[in-house]
């Protein structure tokens, strides 16, 4: 049995309505206007008499005829159809597609699943779904990547559009948010109040580790009770190993100097896969003379692996320092995404330290006599040829060319500094600089602890009185594992005990443990570390000045290393700071760069992908969609250095969820079902909710729109042919004898 | 009112061609043009008749009796002046008018109110045929009637009578339903002659008051002649107005779509004239429409001549 229905019952309903609009017209035409004098009142009483009959019908054949007019065309766009009268089939519904394009989705599929991606597959299955609904249906689209956005705000009739927006979207390498594009689904849904509608999701995704991660139970879909039906793709079955390479670092080897190869250590993990693999480990970078390459094994059940690549570099000059940079990447897998990683590494060019100390005439005439800054300047460039620049200040003459032209100051006298020098040092450690401050060595009272700890937001309570110790103390044999220092952690346990402090300064840092770098025997901090909110660089604090009434570093072995490790270590993180996550919107604190370009691994510029826009306050202004290298430029194009752009492993892992994990992770958010490709529904006896039926047996829109013309052209004719426009002569012209002057006689007959 | 108002130079050029005669024989006290229904006292003469039993010895001719020992009266006819009244309606349907000016009217513009109305131009015409009628030593009076007859001169062809017809034609005012049976019975109560009877009227009225009218003039022997005046308007009805209409003679508002009802109108209108025709031709009168719009001299020039063709024993 056939029934009309409506793709849009409200459209049909305003149809409806609308005929009222001609009704509304005809009565207010019908208002009084002045009235005109007039002589022949019994002729045309008469002539009222005659035509109020006729003209009554001919009134109510235009009215009917106009309505008709109306209420075809609101039909029309209603989309009326014919259809098999089914359970449903009166309500509209809408769709909400929820499609992953997160960076898991790039997966490559087995060829039982098509061969093609993950995210291939939903956008199939996507599209099945959207091809099956009816002409009234309504559809929206949310992608399920970071940061989740709905192509439109409410669902849409236009499913050809939506189709296309399926075709024209591609899988990105950001994060998946299932949740954020389940509330902006819920939102589509809640805006589609009519009563009666069905609403619908659809999760088209592989459902990856990557994609579901450790989620939560959803909450329940729509704000007003109704049930929402949902229904998600069968997981695609797992085929193929998954090796990530989750991290590559520069290694810091003490010792070593400028001009000496960098060694990386590169981290790969397994994903996916039980067996033994064996993969091909890659570096390529835009300063190395060749891609360096590397057979990398794992073991049956092995989870993780890290290898050690020594690369060569060409002759540093200035420009290639700005471009220092890897991308390390093993044999294709399963998951392309995560094939590769970008990492910037730390520049060549010699540190350049700044020691600020009072000057002093009788230095070196006595070992007890030398000062703080003398021991550091050793330290720091102990013999020929130095690694280290090292440049010697009086506090007096401390300001930004100083700062401008260092990597590292060290400040051994703080109490003789500035409220502005101070500032000054937050600015520097804010652009990556590190700012190394030790006790004033000739004060009982440190009254600088206060500056200090307002300047870079120090957590730490601090004494601002040396304290005497009893006996010394030796510093401890075990170190707290500091991440500064961790090139000297094998000799620490050796080094460090020589070391005894007679005199210190108490601070507290239990606030923030990981901030103690050394500690003495007791338990105190020796050396902490401290890096102020959104600064690239680091502060360092000794509790003990470098000297030899307060402590015997300056005559230990540990002395040259400490240094020398702890200012590259510094310099080395702020160029790290130089990596982002896809997704997010870095704050790129280099000046004056106003774009960042994406560049292969040889540092080649990638024609069609486009530029990266960095706004006025440093932030860029959307998000990084893709891994890989991106080059700062200024707004002269001239590189201003290297930009990093990782993604994490457990973003695009593959690994399968547990479908059951799915169903309860989808079990309060509405009514579940599996769906198969295509949208064809799978699974052991479950609804069929989202696999349409063909409802649609013939649409009568473009009948109703040739009626509604057809009645439009009749409506013309006849209200033309009502208005009376056109003119007799009237009674003059009528009587042809009754030309103008000639007047109308009539004689009687005999004379 | 100016008398030129009424007698435009170019009115009186078209008129002056032409006698104006009384188509019926007409009863005069003075000698004239006109011929008389008394014969054998007047100087022309007209047949013989063979004599009866009865008639008059006096008027046997007896040159003729001596030539043919026959007994023949000798007949004559006698001319005799006019008696011309001129009945103008002055009802309130007479004041619908769409003229604005008046344009070849000796240069005068509107009369009485700014538009010129079928009673301006009833007027007009009405003062063309009494000049016409005192040119020609007729006596002519002027009657102005509305519900009755409301004014009228006395019925003189004396110098100085002109003044009395144009201060009547004038002066009064232009309102109330027509009762021309009425202003007729009027008209027949003062003793008139048998004379000429000029009825100036848009004869919006019911044809049964016409005809009334017509058979008493009918029956007293007067020669009549109809003048229809009717505005442009309405003879057109081109008016695209969906407009109450309100009649001058206190008629009920009427909703009208002038549009749709306009061929009705004509169609009523036509019908009308037809009837009115029909009806004057019954009574052997005389009947010419006037058009507000049109010059008032062709109208009548026609008539006249068409009566003067008639008189002369042409036409039909």
């Amino acid at each position: 049995m056939s029934a009309l229905s409506f793709a849009s019952p409200g459209l049909a309903v305003a149809a409806g309505v609308a005929v009222a609009v001609p009704i509304a017209i005809h009565l207010l035409l019908r208002r009084r206007r002045s009235p005109v004098e007039w002589a022949a009142m019994d002729l045309l009483r008469e002539a009222l008499r005659r035509v109020d009959r006729k003209r009554r019908v001919e009134r109510w054949l235009l009215l009917a005829v106009r309505c008709l007019v109306v209420a075809c065309a609101g039909f029309a766009i209603a989309a009326p159809f014919i259809g098999t009268a089914s359970a449903g089939i009166r309500s509209a519904r809408t769709l909400v597609v929820v499609i992953d394009d997160s960076a898991a989705s790039n997966e490559r599929l087995g060829t039982e699943d098509g061969g093609g991606t993950a995210f291939e597959r939903s956008v199939a299955a996507a599209k099945a779904a959207i091809e099956a609904l009816a002409p009234g249906d309504r559809v929206a689209l949310v992608p399920m990547s970071h940061p989740a956005s709905v192509s439109r705000d409410s669902a849409s009739l236009d499913h050809r559009g939506a189709l296309q927006r399926l075709t024209s979207m591609g899988a990105t390498e950001s994060v998946c948010d299932i949740p954020a594009a389940m509330e902006a689904a819920s939102t589509v849904l809640s805006n589609e109040e009519s009563a009666g509608t069905q609403r619908e999701i659809l999760l088209a995704s592989a459902f990856r580790a990557g994609s579901v991660g450790a989620m939560p139970p959803l909450p329940k879909m729509g704000n007003d009770g109704a049930e929402v039906s949902i229904a998600a793709t069968n997981p695609p079955a797992a085929q193929g190993a998954n090796l990530q390479v989750t991290g590559v670092e520069a290694e810091r080897l003490a010792g070593t100097g400028p001009d000496a190869p960098a060694s990386l250590r590169i981290t790969v993990r397994r994903d996916r896969g039980d067996g033994p693999l064996r993969t091909t480990v890659r570096v390529a970078g835009p300063t190395m003379t060749a891609p360096v390459e590397r057979a990398l094994e794992l073991g049956a059940g092995e989870r993780e692996r890290s290898t050690s690549v020594t690369i060569t570099e060409r002759p540093a000059d200035p420009a290639s320092t700005l471009r220092r940079a890897v991308v390390v990447s093993i044999s294709p897998d399963a998951q392309p995404v995560d094939d590769a990683r970008a990492t910037v590494l730390p520049p060549t060019d010699r540190l350049r330290v700044a020691v600020v100390d009072r000057r002093s005439f009788d230095a070196a005439s006595a070992l007890d006599r030398l000062p703080a800054g003398d021991w550091v300047a050793r330290a720091l460039a102990p013999g020929e040829p130095a690694t280290i620049d090292v440049t010697q200040v009086d506090p007096v003459a401390l300001d930004a060319r100083t700062a401008a032209v260092s990597d590292a100051i060290v400040i051994a006298e703080p109490q003789l500094l500035n409220a502005g020098q101070w500032a000054m040092l937050a600015s520097f450690v804010a652009r990556g600089g590190m700012v190394a401050v030790l006790p004033a060595a000739r004060e009982r009272v440190q009254a600088w602890t206060g500056q200090f700890g307002t300047t870079f937001a120090i957590p730490w309570k601090m004494g601002i009185e040396a304290r005497e110790r009893a006996q010394p103390t030796a510093l401890a044999g075990e170190q707290p594992g500091s991440s500064y220092l961790a090139a000297l952690s094998g000799e620490l346990p050796q080094l460090a005990p020589a070391v005894d402090v007679f005199r210190s300064v108490d601070v507290d840092a239990s606030v923030d443990p990981g901030a103690v770098q050394l500690t003495l025997q007791d338990g105190t901090a020796f050396l902490l570390s401290w890096r102020p909110a959104n600064a690239r660089g680091t502060v360092m604090l000794f509790t003990s000045a470098i000297d030899l009434g307060w402590t015997t570093l300056p005559l230990k072995p540990l002395m040259v290393p400490l240094w020398q490790e702890m200012v590259a270590e510094g310099r080395r993180r702020a160029s790290t700071a130089q990596v982002a996550s896809v997704g997010s919107q870095p704050e790129i604190d280099r000046q004056g760069v106003v774009e960042l370009r994406p560049v292969s691994p040889d540092g080649a510029s990638m024609p069609g992908v486009r530029t990266v826009p960095v706004g006025a306050g440093g932030r860029t202004s959307m998000p990084l969609e893709r891994g890989g290298l991106l080059e700062m430029l200024d707004s002269g194009g001239r590189p201003q250095g290297m930009l990093a752009a990782v993604i994490d492993g457990s973003v695009t892992s593959v690994a399968p969820t547990d479908q059951d994990r799915v169903r309860g992770w989808l079990a309060f958010a509405g009514t579940f079902t599996w769906v198969g490709d295509a949208g064809s529904t799978t699974g052991s006896g479950e609804s069929t909710a989202t696999a349409p039926a063909a409802r649609s047996n013939g649409s009568l829109a473009p009948a109703l729109f040739a009626a509604a013309l057809l009645f439009a052209v009749v409506e013309a004719f006849l209200a033309r042919r009502f208005s009376h426009a056109v003119k007799s002569g009237g009674i003059l012209r009528n009587q042809a004898h009754q030309a103008h002057d000639v007047p109308r006689i009539a004689s009687g007959g005999s004379r | 009112m100016r008398a030129e108002q009424y007698l435009a130079p170019e009115t009186l050029a078209q008129l002056g061609p032409f006698e104006l005669r009384a188509k019926r024989i007409a009863e005069g006290v003075m000698s004239g043009m006109h011929r008389s229904p008394y014969q054998g006292l007047a100087v022309e003469f007209a047949e013989h008749r063979q004599y009866v039993a009865g008639d008059p010895v006096r008027h046997i001719d007896w040159k003729v009796f001596g030539r043919s020992d026959k007994l023949y009266l000798k007949r004559f006819q006698q001319e005799t002046n006019l008696d011309i009244h001129v009945m103008v309606d002055s009802s309130g349907s007479m004041r619908f008018g769409t003229l604005g000016s008046k344009e070849g009217w000796g240069g005068t513009q509107t009369g009485r109110a700014a538009r010129w109305t079928k009673f301006d131009h009833a007027t007009a015409a009405a003062a063309a045929m009494a000049f016409l009628g005192l040119s020609q030593r007729d006596r002519v009076s002027t009657e102005m009637f509305g519900p009755k007859l409301i004014a009228a001169t006395r019925c003189s062809n004396s110098q100085g009578h002109w003044r009395a017809i144009v201060q009547c034609l004038a002066t009064h005012a232009v309102d109330g339903k027509a009762d021309l049976p009425r202003a007729v019975d009027e008209l027949l109560s003062r003793g008139t002659h048998r004379s000429l009877v000029v009825i100036i009227s848009d004869f919006l009225m019911p044809h049964q008051q016409v005809r009334d009218s017509l058979a008493r003039l009918r029956h007293r022997g007067h020669d009549v002649i109809l003048v229809r005046v009717l505005d442009r308007e309405e003879l057109r009805f081109e008016l695209d107005e969906n407009a109450p209409f309100e009649g001058l003679e206190g008629e009920a508002m009427l909703e009208v779509d002038a549009r749709s009802v306009r061929q009705a109108y004509l169609d009523v209108l036509a019908e009308d004239e037809k009837a009115l025709e029909r009806l004057v031709r019954g009574f052997g009168f005389d009947l010419v429409r006037l058009d507000t719009h049109d010059s008032v001299g062709p109208a009548l020039a026609a008539l006249l001549s068409r009566r003067e063709t008639l008189l002369r024993g042409g036409g039909s």
